[in-house]
């Protein structure tokens, strides 16, 4: 066994340097549960490990000038949920990341991690893609700001250049009367994973909706913005008839991976039910709100 | 009949039999110190890790461990050629059971390790032993397996069919045993001329055991005294201790030590001896030097023995009234590469002693065949042919209903053995004893509010649910109890120990067997240690398996007990100076009949450490190694009712509502029965719900990991209602009925007859195990469209 490197540098730059440096014998560590637990199974093998959570831009959680947030990508979902108004804004974006694991992965896991392990069910990115969340991404050759649906490209891939880091979430300011919801369905059974993870997000202006945005995760190869659903929603009641045109945007949007047993029908009707019941519960909030 | 527990004090003394005493154990387990295994170390050990065929099928032509040798740390290579030329035996099926012709079963014993072909991925071919686990599995990749692959074959009825891959040259048809019970004419003129038959094609979904600790053994090899010692998680040490003498090292038994410390879950899997174990105890003599192997978790699914996996035809016939007038079962058990001691007998005896249930049945045939396929060996797993066959007649019995429109409950009722008729020879070879099954599933009814189903029904529908609600009736044959010691040992510091060979794998033996001797002897129940887990103190020993573990050795603790007060009797006599007949025994204390001159068992055995100046002819202490012989099978049953909802737009299944009422005899210890009864439920949710281990064509365990292998959790149930309804059994001194495999034999039928109940009204007539919600709304999607 070779021996690992440790880095935990307090800037950003020094993180970006020390992590171009090394030319891709070097990982990113943010709350290691991905990483480690891959290491572990001996997946990936690191020379060098670069630990992002000393650096502050990338552990903050601050409002930007314009009234939204932006979330460092090393945050972990224990730390958002602490945060006192986030929840309230965007819980649909918090419950896609705290929906990850347990109670001790959540006090590590962070969205960065989750986005930039690239796995298409990972769980908070349906969320922030239906947020329009925009991903601040740092390298050798500077910054750059890219939706953050951009990011993945496949399973286990991203659009991330060599030695660049993730720096942070952006997500807009939000109108009155808009709310977002996460819901995952896990049949928990032989030969599956997550088999959908739908992401909604609302203005509504009484009983119509103003505004949407619909992400599906765990369908295609990548997270994906499902932007038939969403047309489908705006400016309408929510009605039945909406409901199922959204819903089969949402079917016709998949492409699911594997069909050994079926799973493709499953998989592409059971996106149209979640789709469904994540609008009811987003409209919920955003009339409340 | 002991009087143990009619005396009066039942249920009144705090840790007498009866109360729900909290398990001894525990505080120990829950700060961490436990010794399982693995925590197991000892002086100067090497580890091993085994070489596995990545192949289900293929031939052995070689195995090239040149480069693992020179690797770091290594220190030995052994492959079955070592073990072979060291003379080693192989591990064999001694079972008594006869084909139907009268063949005896059709194998080839087991070596540790292959030699000539390998049979199934997993198959280990070799060890390697190093300074570190870490260098023994690093070196373990390096060996080289030179392996001509041959087709495989998985499933047990492809398996059996011409023309299949055979996996051994001796064995015809890769049939291990063609069995048949039954008188095949009288059953088929049954089928003609009843006025309904219904049919069931049922698959017994093959399961991955999950013990939550994983296998592990220590060898070691005393050269002086040439003797070995196995610390393993094991069912009994006794057992163990005489399968690798006798059959594998061909030693005397006592050269053989074995030591079990705490097992973290068995159910059945950790019974039998592995190729592990012979491979680090030869190894440790080879070596001189201990060696450990403990699995990981992905060896567990391959290395450790499946559960189930059968796939049957059943068949009931019913009169114009609905009464059963004959049950069929044919079909095939799958064992997978190797026989283990007892894996012929699910399929097959197994499934006969327990389908008839506590249904009055005049005939019953069952025709099976246990064959063999390229997968992990399967063993007996919780209920081990129980659960199986109750499952195949409650689902006949539901399905039957529906199809002659008659209410299922009432159909049971017809059907049901009536006290009056008990003892009942049963068509199958049974003699029930005692119980009372209608009352039974009456109180069952009664606790699930039987009448408020319709309007939660509509409740449910109004959310777009469909609920639905099942009756699992059970009645199980548990193992009959050979010979088990009941040792009671009073020790130099006061302590009292039972010594007996059941083990404790999880279930918690400790305190209900300290309860029985506590009741007994009166003798402080603090104070009460038991040993079961080292072969050395054991003179007799069944093991646990078949829920016999508190018949037998209960038993066997009484029955020790009272040579016990025997003993202390003629001591009492001679300390009292007067005769051994006016000294009675009673409340824990010996008593000059008629005066208030007392001594307990504790003082007793107190004064008998001080030294008593005793004549020759009396005993020196009231220490007892007794063997109880035997005592016959005992018929724990109940009944389960179980309602649901599925989501029909995602296939989801929910459970809602859990009740039963059991008989499980005389009760020793409520908590503890009442946890095994929940453990069980949840097993049988597993199966019925989520859990299959799938294999591809090529042998490959598609579901090699937890990441495609779903095991329940405590979401995934409801809190369940408990009852009993207690008729003590009449075959051994306690009235136990045994209780540890019940949990599943109720669950499964009740389970899948409530799935079925909801999605009938769509046309759903049957849904195989386990019922994923992807299978659930495809039957939906397919109802719908038919
Ligand atoms: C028990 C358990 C349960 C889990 N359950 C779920 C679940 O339900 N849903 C789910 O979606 N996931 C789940 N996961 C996976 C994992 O927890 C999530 O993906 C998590 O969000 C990863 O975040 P992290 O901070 O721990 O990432 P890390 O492990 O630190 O990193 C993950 C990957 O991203 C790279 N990386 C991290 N941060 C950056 C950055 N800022 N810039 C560039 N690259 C970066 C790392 O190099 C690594 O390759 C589970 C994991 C475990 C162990």
């Amino acid at each position: 066994m070779t021996d690992i490197q440790y880095v935990a540098p307090s800037t950003l730059d020094e993180a970006v340097g020390a992590y171009a440096a090394a030319k891709g014998a070097a990982r990113i560590l943010a709350g290691g549960t991905d990483l480690l637990v891959q290491m572990r199974a001996g997946m990936v093998k690191p020379g060098l490990i670069v630990d992002i959570k000393k650096v502050a831009e990338l552990s903050a959680i601050e409002k930007t000038p314009e009234g939204g947030f932006r979330i460092g990508a090393a945050v972990s979902g224990a730390v958002l949920e602490e945060h006192p108004t986030f929840g309230k804004v965007w819980p649909g974006v918090l419950e896609g990341l705290n929906l990850i694991g347990s109670t001790q992965v959540q006090g590590r896991a962070s969205a960065g991690g989750n986005l930039c392990n690239g796995s298409p069910a990972a769980d908070s990115i349906p969320g922030l893609v239906a947020a329009g969340a925009i991903a601040t991404v740092q390298g050798p050759n500077g910054r750059r700001n890219i939706p953050v649906e951009q990011v993945p490209t496949g399973p286990g891939k991203t659009s991330l250049a060599p030695g660049e880091i993730l720096v942070s979430f952006t997500l807009p300011p939000r109108p009155a009367h808009s709310s977002d919801a996460y819901l995952r369905m896990i049949p928990r059974t032989e030969m599956d994973i997550a088999v959908v993870g739908c992401a909604v997000s609302l203005t509504m202006d009484g009983d119509t909706c103003t505004a949407a945005r619909v992400s599906l995760g765990a369908v295609a190869p990548t997270v994906l913005l499902v932007e038939d659903a969403a047309k489908a929603l705006v400016l309408t009641k929510l009605d039945d008839a909406s409901l199922d045109k959204a819903a089969a945007a949402c079917s016709a949007a998949c492409n699911p991976i594997d069909d050994k047993r079926g799973t493709i029908a499953y998989r592409t009707k059971v996106a149209g039910v979640l789709l469904k019941r994540t609008t009811a519960i987003a409209a919920e909030r955003a009339k409340g709100g | 009949m002991d009087s143990v527990v009619e005396d009066n004090q039942l249920g009144m003394m705090k840790y007498g039999i009866g109360q729900p005493v909290t398990r001894s154990e525990d505080p120990k387990l829950l700060r961490g110190e436990g010794n399982y295994t693995d925590d197991v170390n000892l002086d100067g050990q090497a580890y091993g890790v085994m070489v596995r065929s990545p192949y289900a099928h293929g031939t052995l032509n070689g195995i090239d461990t040149a480069e693992a040798s020179t690797a770091p740390g290594v220190i030995a290579i052994l492959t079955g050629a070592d073990l072979d030329a060291a003379g080693l035996g192989t591990m064999k099926c001694g079972l008594p059971l006869k084909g139907r012709d009268g063949s005896p079963i059709n194998y080839v014993p087991r070596p540790a390790l292959a030699t000539d072909k390998v049979r199934y991925v997993g198959d280990p071919v070799a060890i390697v032993i190093a300074e570190t686990a870490t260098q023994a599995r690093d070196a373990a990749e390096l060996v080289e397996l030179d392996i001509d692959p041959l087709p495989a074959v998985t499933d047990a009825r492809a398996a059996a069919e011409a023309g299949a891959p055979q996996l051994y040259d001796s064995v015809s048809g890769n049939t291990a045993i063609d069995f048949q019970y039954g008188d095949t004419a009288k059953v088929d003129t049954a089928f003609k001329e009843a006025s309904h038959q219904t049919r069931l094609n049922i698959r017994n979904n093959r399961i991955v055991v999950s013990a939550m600790e994983p296998r592990s053994a220590v060898g070691s090899f005393d050269a002086a005294s040439e003797g070995y010692t196995l610390n393993v998680g094991c069912q009994g040490v006794f057992g163990m201790m005489n399968t690798l003498a006798k059959q594998v090292f061909n030693i005397e038994p006592e050269k053989m030590h074995v030591v079990t410390g705490n097992v973290g879950g068995s159910f059945g899997m950790k019974a039998g001896a592995y190729p592990e174990y012979i491979c680090v105890l030869h190894a440790a003599k080879v070596l001189g030097r201990p060696v450990k192997w403990t699995d990981d978790r992905s060896g567990s699914f391959l290395s450790d023995c499946h559960g189930r996996d059968h796939d049957m035809t059943a068949e009931l016939a019913l009169d114009a009234d609905g009464k059963f007038t004959a049950l069929r079962i044919t079909g095939y058990g799958n064992v997978g590469a190797f026989l283990t001691a007892v894996s012929p007998m699910m399929p097959t005896m197994n499934t006969l002693k327990n389908a008839n249930s506590v249904y009055r049945l005049p005939l019953i045939e069952v025709a099976s065949k246990a064959v063999f396929t390229n997968t992990t060996p399967v063993t007996a797993y919780r209920g081990a042919g129980r659960p199986e066959a109750n499952y195949y007649m409650e689902r006949l019995i539901e399905t039957a209903a529906r199809e002659m429109g008659i209410d299922a409950i009432e159909l049971r009722r017809r059907n049901q053995i009536l006290p009056s008729e008990i003892p009942y020879a049963a068509a199958n070879g049974m003699n029930y004893d005692s119980g009372d099954f209608p009352t039974i599933m009456q109180k069952a009814v009664e606790a699930s509010d039987w009448d408020g189903f319709a309007a939660r029904k509509a409740e449910s529908e109004k959310r777009g649910k469909l609920r639905g609600r099942g009756v699992g009736c059970y009645l199980e044959v548990t193992a009959p109890v050979q010979e088990e010691m009941g040792g009671i040992r009073f020790e130099e510091n006061g302590d009292v120990t039972i010594i007996t060979g059941t083990l404790d794998y999880g279930q918690g033996h400790w305190t209900p067997f300290a309860q029985v001797l506590h009741q007994k002897l009166g003798v402080p129940f603090e104070r009460i240690r038991l040993i079961q887990g080292d072969s050395a103190e054991l003179i007799a020993g069944g093991g646990t398996g078949g829920s016999k573990s508190i018949m037998a050795s209960g038993a066997a603790i009484l029955e020790a007990s009272d040579i016990v007060i025997d003993k202390g009797k003629k001591i009492a006599a001679h300390v009292f100076e007067t005769a051994v007949e006016d000294i009675v025994f009673e409340g824990g204390a010996f008593q000059v009949a008629g005066t208030d001159r007392t001594v307990t068992v504790t003082e007793l055995a107190e004064q008998l450490r001080g030294g008593l100046d005793l004549p020759e002819d009396l005993p020196r202490d009231l220490s007892v190694k007794h063997i109880f012989d035997a005592a016959p099978s005992a018929f724990p049953n109940g009944c389960h009712v179980c309602e649901l909802e599925v989501d029909p737009d995602t296939g989801v299944v929910e459970i809602d509502r859990y009740n039963m009422v059991n008989d499980f005899g005389t009760v020793v210890n409520p908590l503890l029965v009442e946890g095994q009864a929940h453990g069980g439920i949840v097993q049988g949710l597993g199966q019925a719900l989520m859990e299959n281990a799938v294999y591809d064509s090529e042998g490959q365990l598609q579901t090699g990991s937890y990441m495609d292998y779903a095991v329940p959790r405590a979401s995934d149930v409801p809190s369940f209602t408990f009852a009993t309804h207690a008729v003590p059994a009449t075959t051994n001194p306690l009235g136990a009925k045994g209780c540890g495999e019940a949990g599943c034999a109720g669950s499964l039928p009740s389970i899948m007859n409530a799935l079925v109940d909801a999605l009938a009204p769509l046309g759903v007539k049957h849904i195989d195990m386990p019922a994923t919600p992807e299978k659930v709304w495809a039957a939906i999607q397919s109802a719908k469209a038919a």
